[in-house]
């Protein structure tokens, strides 16, 4: 039998399992340290004489219950870090309580029939109470307050207008009106419905689309004083444009018509024309669906997120990019960006262009990234990493795949690590650094003459003077090489 | 049987702290010995070990490295600290306490 492939079959088991958890150094560093535990027992079952897959079978049941160890990554903070106390969270948007209200009952709708049966038994009751109490129509506030402030109860104060700035708390609406179609959950005092699907662009500066089922297309007019053109299928988005400059469109303007794409029973493509002129921030969601984006987008600030559909954009010049997927790959084509961020589950991911800072992360994707990269910082559980270009700092880390560099430009700093991967680094010749390498099975071959400890499993190894630069290797199973390219200049 | 599982699980902290005592060690080690100690009666699910790991890392009382142990393997290791000392003593007099109370409790209504 082949231990090296039942170590591997430990962490992809370990890693499928913690498939929901945010990917982060901290997830890594578990699942390499339990999937080793359970390699270590699984080899000790089977040289007591259980049968190979039997062993298997024990051992992964000795992981015990995920939920706990979920739970446990989930406390920390995005990075890994511990978690921050709660006083030092800080948001001003109230659109900010109507999309995280929405995105947990989207996310209880969609995880459990029992709970959507319950949630539907609820608003029917309530519905069913507020239509006897208000037979033409119903409009409530609620007002939340932070730092304990004093409850309102807003069926005293009806009238109450809407906090000004200076008070502390947010002010939506939720009510019933047969002329709006049902429930409607919003913020009418600030933004108002759009019906036309050509208008001025001139009082917009960002742009904000959420989709639950349906695709998304930006196409860019090269006119900056152009209007905007909203197409596919108008009839089921509530469009909006809010007093601060904020394109809002949404689909399903009201509880009862949102129900249906929850449910995968409609979706409504968008197809929206943008003056090409640079935009604040432009925040596009889909749950089913793919986001493509036209050449030359400017933006300060870039959000694209879909759970299973792919993401495309090329030639987008922005300062801040996040681009997230589920299972669908994303291409980011030719970017000339400050910060660029790519998350995904299971799909690839590849990046070209000039890069200030670059932070990938993908469970089982491979990443791909080409051009010119200030900082790249990469992390992967069973895919490869693989960068190639201009690279002046790079930190590359898989479990299972390999990482590998091919820089034009000597870097500054370079961290790759693998546990059972190949870790590769290739730049030109002509100044000094320091190694610090450690390969536990695996060889280390170098095309630059080291002085050090080579031979060895781990150890510290000089080229030239030392060069005040720092690179760190390491895999576990795998081999290190460095190789030597030709330079740019 | 499911009472002492009760019972021990809420010594989880305590039963750890004991173990790295008298040198370092990593998770499956420590599970291992456990076992053995039991005569294969209790052991430690993976999750529950790291979460238990992680807390009492947390807390100050144990740290961690990783470890270079061939073949293959890079293994995190942990290690008590002073602190994690002074807990263990302190949880092991009052388990003594109270299982000298219990003796007595249990003893009495026996009679």
């Amino acid at each position: 039998m082949n231990m090296e492939r039942m170590r591997t079959k430990f962490i992809i088991a370990v890693t499928q399992r913690l498939a929901a958890a945010e990917d982060t150094a901290a997830k890594i560093e578990l699942i390499e340290e339990l999937s080793e535990n359970l390699f270590s027992r699984w080899k000790d079952l089977a040289a007591g004489g259980a049968e190979e897959n039997e062993a298997y079978a024990r051992a992964l049941d000795d992981l015990g219950d995920v939920d706990e160890l979920l739970a446990y990554l989930d406390s920390l903070g995005p990075e890994g870090e511990l978690p921050k106390s709660p006083d030092s969270t800080v948001r001003d948007f109230t659109s900010d309580i109507l999309h995280g209200v929405e995105d947990i009952v989207k996310e209880t709708v969609s995880q459990t029939k029992d709970a959507m049966d319950q949630a539907a038994v609820i608003v029917r009751n309530l519905a069913d109470k507020i239509k006897e109490k208000y037979p033409d129509g119903f409009k409530g506030k609620i007002v939340v307050h932070m730092d304990r402030d004093e409850e309102q109860n807003p069926e005293e104060e009806p009238d109450r207008a809407a906090p000004g700035p200076e008070e502390k708390g947010w002010s939506f609406t939720v009510g019933y009106n047969r002329d709006r179609g049902g429930f409607f959950c919003g913020n009418p005092a600030a933004s108002r419905r759009v019906t036309d699907t050509v208008f001025s662009a001139e009082e917009l500066g960002s742009a904000d689309i959420q989709l639950v089922n349906g695709d998304v297309k930006i196409m860019l007019d090269d006119d900056p004083n152009a209007d905007v053109h909203i197409s596919g299928q108008t009839d089921k988005l509530d469009v909006r444009i809010s007093d601060g400059g904020v394109l809002s469109i949404r689909q399903g303007n009201t509880a009862s018509s949102s129900f249906f794409f929850l449910r995968g029973l409609a979706s409504a493509d968008v197809e929206l024309t943008l003056p090409k002129r640079c935009w604040e921030t432009l925040k596009i969601s889909t749950v089913n669906g793919d986001i493509d984006i036209a050449d030359g987008l400017e933006a300060r600030e870039l959000l694209l997120e879909t759970g299973s559909g792919d993401i495309g954009l090329r030639k987008a010049s922005c300062t801040d990019v996040k681009l997230k997927s589920g299972s669908g790959d994303i291409s980011f084509r030719r970017a000339s960006c400050t910060k660029v961020k790519l998350q995904s589950g299971s799909g690839d991911m590849d990046c070209g262009g000039t890069v200030e800072e670059l932070e990938a992360q993908t469970a089982s994707g491979d990443l791909s990234v080409a051009g010119e990269f200030g900082k790249i910082n990469a992390v992967t559980s069973s895919g490869d990493i693989k960068a190639e270009g201009s690279v002046r700092e790079m930190r590359g880390a898989s479990v299972s795949g390999d990482v590998s560099v091919k820089s034009q430009v000597l870097p500054e700093t370079l961290e790759l690590s693998s546990k059972s991967g190949d870790c590769e680094a290739a730049f030109p010749d002509g100044e000094g650094f320091t190694l610090q390498f450690s390969a536990v099975t695996g060889d280390l071959e170098s095309a630059f003459p080291l002085a050090g400890p080579v031979g060895a499993r781990s150890g510290e190894a000089i080229y030239l003077d030392g060069g005040g630069r720092l690179f760190r290797m390491s895999t576990v199973s795998g081999d290190l090489s460095l190789r030597c390219v030709d330079s740019m200049q | 049987m499911s009472i002492s599982a009760d019972t021990l699980r809420g010594h989880t902290d305590t039963i750890l702290l004991t173990q790295l005592l008298h040198g370092d060690h990593y998770g499956y080690e420590i599970n291992k010995r456990i076992q053995t100690q039991t005569g294969g009666k209790y052991g430690f699910k993976e999750a529950t070990l790291y979460t238990a790991f992680k807390r009492l890392e947390n807390a100050g009382l144990i740290t961690s490295y990783w470890g270079e142990d061939g073949p293959g393997a890079r293994r995190r290791y942990y290690s008590i600290t002073d602190e994690g000392r002074r807990r263990q003593a302190e949880n092991c007099q009052e388990w003594l306490e109270t299982k000298a109370l219990l003796d007595a409790l249990i003893a009495s209504e026996e009679e």
